[in-house]
């Protein structure tokens, strides 16, 4: 690619370079285009793809499920109905989703999830292009009709009837020009972590001293002073217990919306260094003396930073009607819209909804929403070809 | 991958994007071969920045769970100082003695010990981001176009090193690349826990229960090699009970298509499902459970560049030395006309192929990789660092692993320093310095440095 303008290189930061018009090939045109492989787009592209309409989905990462195998977010809700009853049911069935026994909400094994969500995108036939990045959306007119897409192969472009941007970020709605809300209060970035060899009786029995025990060990120089003060093991299923694993809440840090990229490379090296330095720890723990490190979390687990102003931003008091086919239609559809933009729906972690809403919404709520931009989306694609 | 039809074309307009950084050094990748560059380079008195599209470091290490490190005591310089901390963090084992085949190491304290190199050293990282294309004045590389959270931005340097893994950045600035028709096998190696030690390490009868698993159906022949093995073990492997599968493969895809690309992943993915019930029936293996598949499948090649020195067949089985090598290499392979150990059609654990191997007379020498085959031709202030070098098909197949990574990531740090510091172009930096320095810095590139004698051929550190 051939620029305007190239200063010598250390004047050139904070200025602007003019990447050159160029014609980008057609990867494939399709009805519907879901950005992002994590809960909520896979719950949009099936649900796309059972409604109808051509359906492809993008991820960046290789595997499917967003922050539960990337991050060890493990939550799951607990419900009955729709499609995150069907994601629940396939992992119960196979022991990979239970109670966790430090807590009282439900969990998934994140390497079983990665299937069940694969098998339900292959089963529907969902078209899948892993290891791509949804990029700039194709705008005409002022409507989004598709977008670009980066990867191996290069640059390419994908037309669309609609678009959904499920990237946990809103990123295509921001490139597009949608209105969007920074969340002043900082969010939490968290290193999460696998432990294998616990003792879980004695662990157990032994939590309540965790506190106090890390605070010796920092009073005497054994811990580090800025290390984590509590300590929580979550994540552990019938499965998980018998093999003796569970995972950490690892290191977190607060950090603002706009500086997370700049210095998440910072951040995640602290967390690890951190994370070893906390081990040796972790061994001299009743029920934890054997444990070993299995891995640590891909990636951070990042919190909500930013998300789209829609039509409507749901309240926490209207977190309900996502289990009401009517009450969704008039409150969490125009939620799903981005304000002054047609052609594009914003679903999961950055759609239009009030912190607190975001926050009931809870576990459920990527899968029933991107389930939802999923059946507009193919209500949107009848409508234009009725016009 | 390209559509048909009609017009199968957008036209995009020239579009403003900001620059978000600059360094004397961009290092394109952050695996074997763009840490061991970015280290270098910022060593060597140079601002640098490495671009990583994932949050880990280490590459194909990491993350497509190739935990072992072949033929690496004889690599010097970044490879032997990697050694040597994951030894001394538990990651492998301190007591193996040097001149083994094969050092088996734990990726996830790999993780550790290079991140505390790049932060030692001073390297600035910035995770999570691709590199998308190379941004080009006058034939020369003036920085890359990249993608991430905070959208479409470039940054810019004065030498770009593409430690992509698959030339991305030689390839979008237009740099000539080797023919390349015949995909070796992709590996998917796969993490598991409740591994029986005590039983597993008796491989007899395992290729005839892989094989009568394949002719009952069982098992899919294109999926999977003859046999398995459990790959690499460090201490804290074996101590957690855990392994990393070797066994499960994808054949004839092409790692820098997408579709391609998507379609081993998913594959794969599916293949090591279908390889749990199988492997439950070994024995020490009853007990076993999935952890993970690796993070990403495993690459063995890709696109390599047409550089100003072609490494050759000739170069490795003579023996040869060239004025400007960066490092030497010892090498101890069959002297088979198109040798390549993982051929294309996943034949590697046939009757015929192991014959022919057999047959073949082995080859033990000593050469050496000239600074050249870091130079794509016609483009400036560009170097190459990893598999995608520029070698000839059979030449790759002999020098291609995690230790030559790690030797061509040295050489294309320090040379950068060395350009910036003297302002000079990238062809231009002293030769005899550069040697000197990468001899300094432990690389095994002076005379009579690599004793052969002292080569051990094998090792157990599979079961």
């Amino acid at each position: 690619m051939s620029t305007n303008i190239l200063e010598r290189t250390s004047r050139a930061v904070g200025k602007e370079i003019i990447l050159s018009g160029r014609r980008t090939p057609i990867y494939r045109s399709v009805d519907v285009l879901v950005c992002g492989g994590g809960l909520s787009g896979v719950a949009a592209a099936v649900s796309a793809t059972r409604g109808g309409a051509r359906t492809l989905l993008v991820e960046r990462n290789v595997v499917l499920g967003g922050n539960g195998p990337l991050s060890f977010d493990l939550a799951l809700a607990s419900v009955d109905a729709g499609f995150a009853a069907e994601v629940l049911k396939r992992l119960e069935q196979s022991g990979d989703a239970g109670r966790d026994l430090f807590g009282d909400g439900l969990v998934h094994d994140p390497e079983a999830l990665k299937y069940v969500l694969l098998d339900l995108v292959q089963g529907a036939g969902v078209q899948l292009l892993l290891s791509s990045w949804a990029a700039d959306p194709i705008i005409r007119e002022g409507v989004v009709r598709g977008a670009m897409v980066e990867n191996k192969s290069g640059r390419f472009a994908i037309p669309a009837a609609v678009v959904i941007d499920a990237t946990g970020d809103g990123e295509l709605a921001m490139r597009a020009g949608a209105p969007m809300r920074a969340l002043y209060e900082p969010a939490t970035i968290a290193m999460n972590y696998r432990i294998g060899g616990v003792h879980f009786a004695r662990a157990l029995k032994g939590q309540a001293d965790w506190p106090r025990r890390i605070a010796e060990a920092k009073g005497s120089g054994a811990l580090s002073s800025d290390q984590p003060d509590t300590l929580a093991l979550y994540g552990v299923t019938d499965a998980a217990r018998e093999r003796g694993v569970a995972y950490v809440r690892g290191p977190s840090c607060r950090i603002d919306g706009a500086s997370t990229i700049a210095h998440l490379g910072e951040q995640e090296a602290r967390a690890r260094t951190l994370i070893r330095g906390f081990l040796p720890f972790l061994r001299t723990l009743p029920g934890l003396e054997e444990s070993f490190l299995i891995d640590v979390a891909g990636a951070m687990q990042i919190g909500r930073l930013r998300h789209v102003v829609g039509g409507h931003v749901l309240r926490m008091d209207e977190v309900a009607s996502i289990r009401e086919q009517e009450a969704m239609a008039e409150t969490v559809d125009p939620c799903l819209r981005p304000r002054g933009l047609s052609g594009l729906l914003v679903t999961g972690r950055a759609v239009s909804a009030e912190p607190a809403a975001w926050q009931a919404l809870g576990a459920g709520g990527s899968l029933a929403l991107g389930e939802r931009a999923g059946t507009l989306a193919v209500q949107d694609l009848a409508a234009l070809s009725a016009t | 991958m390209t559509a048909q039809g009609e017009q199968n074309w957008i036209e995009e307009q020239p579009q403003a994007v900001p620059v978000i950084d600059c360094a004397d050094v961009l290092v394109c990748g952050g695996g074997a071969g763009g840490v061991a560059a970015a280290v270098s380079a910022a060593r060597n008195g140079a601002d640098v920045l490495m671009i990583e599209r994932d949050t880990t470091l280490g590459g194909t290490g990491p993350r497509s769970f190739v935990t072992e490190y072949h033929q690496a005591f004889f690599t010097g310089g970044i490879m032997k100082e990697v050694i040597g901390r994951l030894r001394a963090n538990g990651g492998a084992d301190p007591n193996l003695e040097d001149g083994h085949f094969a050092v088996p190491f734990d990726p996830e304290i790999l993780k550790f010990v290079l991140s505390e190199m790049v932060e030692e050293a001073g390297v600035r990282v910035l995770p999570q981001s691709w590199v998308t294309d190379a941004i080009i004045e006058e034939g020369a590389v003036r920085g890359v176009v990249i993608e991430n959270k905070a959208g479409r931005q470039a940054v810019l340097a004065d030498v770009v090193i593409d430690a992509t893994g698959d030339a991305d950045v030689a390839a979008r600035a237009g740099a000539p690349m080797q023919e390349y028709n015949h995909p070796q096998p992709m590996v998917m190696l796969f993490q598991i826990g409740g591994v029986d030690y005590r039983h597993s390490q008796d491989r007899k009868g395992r290729t005839e229960m892989v094989k009568a698993a394949k002719a009952a159906g069982v098992l899919q022949d294109d999926v999977y090699l003859d046999n398995f093995s459990n790959f690499g073990i460090a201490p804290s492997t074996r101590e957690g009970q855990m392994g990393y599968i070797y066994g499960v493969r994808v054949l004839q895809r092409d790692p820098y298509d997408a579709d391609d690309l998507t379609d081993a992943e998913v594959r794969a993915r599916q293949g090591v499902r279908a390889f749990m019930p199988f492997l439950r029936t070994v024995p020490g293996f009853e007990d076993a459970y999935l952890i993970k598949a690796a993070p990403m499948i495993g690459v063995r090649d890709s696109r390599r560049i047409l550089g100003d020195y072609t490494l050759s067949r000739e170069d490795i089985l003579e023996g040869l030395f060239h004025e400007d090598d960066i490092f030497k290499r010892y090498h101890r392979l069959p002297d088979t006309l198109g040798f390549v150990r993982h051929p294309s059609d996943g034949s590697e654990t046939s009757a015929a192929f192991r014959e022919r191997l057999a047959n073949a007379k082995t080859v033990t020498s000593v050469f050496g990789v000239p600074y050249g085959c870091l130079l794509p031709q016609g483009i400036e202030n560009l170097l190459v660092a990893g598999k995608t070098v520029s070698m000839s098909y059979e030449a790759h197949s002999r020098c291609r692993q995690i230790p030559d990574c790690m030797a061509f990531g040295q050489a294309a740090g320090t040379a950068a320093a060395l350009a910036c510091r003297d302002g000079v172009m990238l062809r231009q930096v002293d030769i005899g310095e550069l040697q000197a320095v990468l001899i300094a810095q432990g690389q095994n590139l002076a005379d009579g440095a690599i004793d052969i004698s002292k080569a051990k051929v094998h090792n157990m550190v599979r079961d």
